[in-house]
């Protein structure tokens, strides 16, 4: 058991300027010798997940990966540690629950895991190990190579369906836009400024004109309609998509389960990345633009939607049941009116998701003002620049006291 | 407190004679892990398992506890129980809102328990109106349109739909306000509108969840007066729900006490006040005032306690006459009571009676003492 210390001894060399790390270690060592004692508290789950980290971690030191498959004992010890402390805490609230300890397993895990240690000793590269966490670049360069084969496969094999898909938004963008060009300038003008007159009198009328006329004189108006268009198309095929599934969400636990790191991905994950798999998939042009923004904007109307139906109170629900009502009655005549206002702010968020999403989706060809910002940028054009973005800026004011979550005061 | 209407004393008006309408037979429910449910139910049937250690050793738990109890036709019967002794979970049964771990829930003597999703929302649809503590109304919608919900869900005509919902407002008495909106009415409106809705669909069981609970008091008491006078003339069977022995006794014709999911006690209200099988139901009605329940038959002497030979010249009551009646009398005469029946004296009654009587409660928790 030496190694132990040899360990700790590396990791305070290694970094002597961090007073917490010295200070955290001795205790970080001893729970990595505790580990499997302090995960006697994770009763089965826990057991399952425990069985599952040193299988991979033998697996490991079979294919050669001595360092790695140390690196992943000492991991899921910590983890173990980490839940074996929640499940105390939580068990204590309930007991009696799923109060399952055997120790005579642990002790054999035990065992095994200072046998593993110990040979990942023997070897010596286990003080290499801690200094710098054991990368393999081989192991990165197989998983892109096969997400590249993945996503040329499915632009070979789903050509057809891709096709499809383009074609419709295609048609979608293209009638939304001509539907806005077409119209003469006076009639939307005219249009628009009495939408914003019913919702909010004479005030927002003034606002809303002095962004269109800001839009009209400065010469991005055909630009604007495009990016209007644009941001339109989108809100259809997310509240297409996202209502469902926010509905779905918040009916079943278990989709939610699954659903809510893919939101979390969809959102947290940089728009670049998805920018060129969707071009490979529906090539360069306004549909990839599009379907870039939708996997943008749409989490918030998915999330609002369930957030809605979720909180419609239980008892309301009882008493549609208590009427008689079926489950899409309940559904139509409870739950959505109920839920309308958390969905509106859903739909505001994603409209404005849409929109900061116009540069970005400039830069594959989804044009419009998004364009303009592009080109001043990339040849210097400060002024230019600045005048195209205070555009977006005034197209979003449109779109938010419009189309808003009717906060507003006015009628 | 405690103006109770005349018709207490009665016995349940159908008890007996006919065929019960709502009926649970040795119901239970437990919450709980499944598996772990079906594994102790045994248990717990037998006895073997109270409800303290279903909960501490296997983490379930028992919300209603082998209940079993008959609703008569056109009668109120009364749920009563503290916060907690599963009366609400009891009552969901009824209309199946949830499910019972096992035993058997009948409507019209046919089990509901089999029914599959189309009939149970028909028989919810048409026999079975509930009205909710929290009202339960949908906020975006007005009056008129909360009303005639359950006709709109199961597909009426318009006609007939606007006729009902009219009928049903002038009942409980808010024509006129046909259009406002749930938040502009006061607490004890919203619970019209409720009990309009419960109505409009010509439901002939009503099942009240705790309705006038969380109301004020002088409201709670008309709404009470009310609903009884309405349920009588209408002719519905109500089940009805309660925390409050005082709302039970003035409602029901016959009450159900409730404790820790088990039905502890059955019976009309007199004989709950008068008679209670433990010290747990005598605890809830030591503050009830005997006047309205005690009769002449119970308290009275033998007539050569007070030398009584001929009802002559002195107050005569019969044996049912009660304790309120019986004060009258003596205070207005000052001696002795004659219990006739017929012309004979079967007993006498003095103010030593009466006011032993009144202090009954003394007495009969001497005798469960001893």
């Amino acid at each position: 058991m030496t190694f132990q210390p040899a360990g700790a001894a590396t990791i305070a060399a290694k970094t002597p300027a961090s007073e917490t790390a010295r200070r955290n270690q001795p205790l970080q060592s001893f729970d990595l010798l505790v580990g499997p004692l302090s995960f006697s508290q994770a009763a089965r789950r826990g057991l399952a997940f425990y069985l599952l980290s040193d299988g991979i971690a033998v697996w490991l030191a079979t294919t050669g990966l001595v360092a790695q498959a140390f690196v992943l004992l000492g991991l899921s010890r910590l983890l173990a540690i980490a839940f074996g402390w929640l499940a105390v805490g939580r068990r204590s609230a309930r007991r009696g629950l799923g109060a399952v300890r055997r120790p005579w397993l642990e002790a054999l895990l035990y065992l095994f895991t200072l046998a593993v240690v110990a040979a990942a000793n023997g070897t010596g590269s286990f003080a290499a190990s801690l200094s710098g966490f054991p990368a393999s670049q081989a192991l990165r360069v197989s998983a892109a190579t096969a997400i590249d084969a993945a996503v040329g496969y499915l632009t070979v094999q789903g050509d057809g369906f891709f096709r499809v898909v383009t074609r419709g938004l295609l048609s979608l963008l293209k009638g939304l836009e001509a539907l806005l060009t077409l119209t003469p300038w006076p009639v939307l003008f005219a249009v628009i400024g009495f939408a914003a007159w019913k919702r909010g009198g004479p005030m927002l009328l003034a606002v809303v004109w002095a962004a269109l006329g800001y839009l009209g004189l400065f010469g991005y108006w055909a630009e604007a309609l495009q990016t209007s268009a644009l941001v339109l198309a989108s809100l259809c095929v997310c509240l297409v998509i996202g209502i469902p599934v926010g509905i779905l969400l918040a009916k079943s636990p278990v989709s939610r389960a699954i659903a809510s790191p893919v939101l979390d991905l969809m959102q947290t994950m940089p728009s670049f990345v998805y920018l060129l798999p969707a071009v490979a998939f529906f090539s360069i042009g306004k549909p990839p633009a599009l379907i870039a923004t939708v996997i943008f904007a749409l989490p918030p109307l998915v999330r609002l939607t369930c957030l809605g139906i979720e909180q419609v109170p239980l008892h309301v629900r009882e008493a549609m049941q208590a009427h008689g009502a079926t489950p899409l009655q309940t559904l139509l005549k409870a739950e959505l009116p109920l839920a309308l206002p958390s969905i509106r702010t859903g739909i505001n968020q994603t409209i404005m998701m849409c929109l900061s999403m116009v540069v970005v989706a400039a830069l594959i060809g989804g044009g419009g003002l998004g364009y303009n910002v592009l080109f001043a940028l990339q040849n210097v054009q400060y002024g230019e620049g600045i005048l195209a973005g205070l555009g977006i800026v005034f197209c979003a004011v449109l779109f938010d006291r419009l189309a808003g979550s009717g906060r507003k005061g006015g009628a | 407190m405690n103006a109770v209407p005349k018709m207490l004393f009665e016995t349940s008006p159908a008890a007996g004679l006919s065929k019960p309408v709502v009926s649970c037979r040795d119901v239970w429910k437990v919450f709980g892990h499944r598996p772990t449910v079906e594994r102790i139910l045994d248990d717990l049937r037998a006895g073997r398992i109270d409800g303290e250690r279903a909960r501490k050793d296997h983490g379930c738990v028992v919300a209603v506890n082998g209940a079993s109890f008959d609703v008569y036709p056109s009668e109120v019967f009364c749920i009563m129980g503290l916060s907690g002794s599963g009366k609400s979970t009891l009552i969901r049964h009824v209309n199946r809102l949830i499910e019972a771990t096992s035993g058997d829930i009948l409507i019209d003597e046919r089990s509901i328990n089999a029914l599959d999703a189309r009939a149970l929302r028909d028989l919810r649809a048409r026999r079975i109106g509930m009205v909710f503590q929290n009202v339960a109304l949908l906020p975006h919608r007005t009056v008129e349109e909360n009303t005639r919900l359950p006709l709109e869900l199961r597909g009426e005509t318009e006609a007939a739909t606007d006729a009902a919902v009219q009928r049903a407002l002038a009942i409980v008495g808010l024509s006129g306000w046909e259009d406002r909106f749930p938040r502009e009415l006061s607490g004890g409106m919203q619970q019209r509108v409720g009990l309009a809705r419960a109505l409009a669909a010509d439901a002939d069981i009503l099942l009240m969840d705790e309705p006038f609970s969380a109301l004020d008091p002088l409201i709670r008491k008309q709404l009470q007066d009310e609903f009884r006078r309405l349920v009588k003339t209408l002719g519905k069977t109500a089940l009805f729900i309660t925390h409050d022995l005082d709302e039970a006794i003035r409602i029901g014709d016959r009450i159900a006490i409730m404790r820790d999911g088990r039905i502890v006690q059955t019976g009309t209200p007199a004989e709950i006040v008068l008679a209670p099988v433990n010290d747990y139901v005598a605890q809830f009605v030591e503050g009830i005032s005997p006047v309205h329940f005690v009769d002449a038959q119970r308290i009275m002497v033998p007539p050569a306690r007070y030398a009584i030979d001929t009802a002559t010249g002195l107050p005569v009551a019969g044996r049912d006459t009660r304790l309120d009646r019986l004060i009258e009398l003596q205070t207005e005469s000052g001696g002795p009571i004659a219990i006739v029946e017929g012309a004979t004296v079967v007993g006498a009654i003095g103010a030593r009676e009466i006011l032993l009587a009144m202090r009954g409660r003394g007495e009969r928790q001497k005798e469960t003492c001893a």
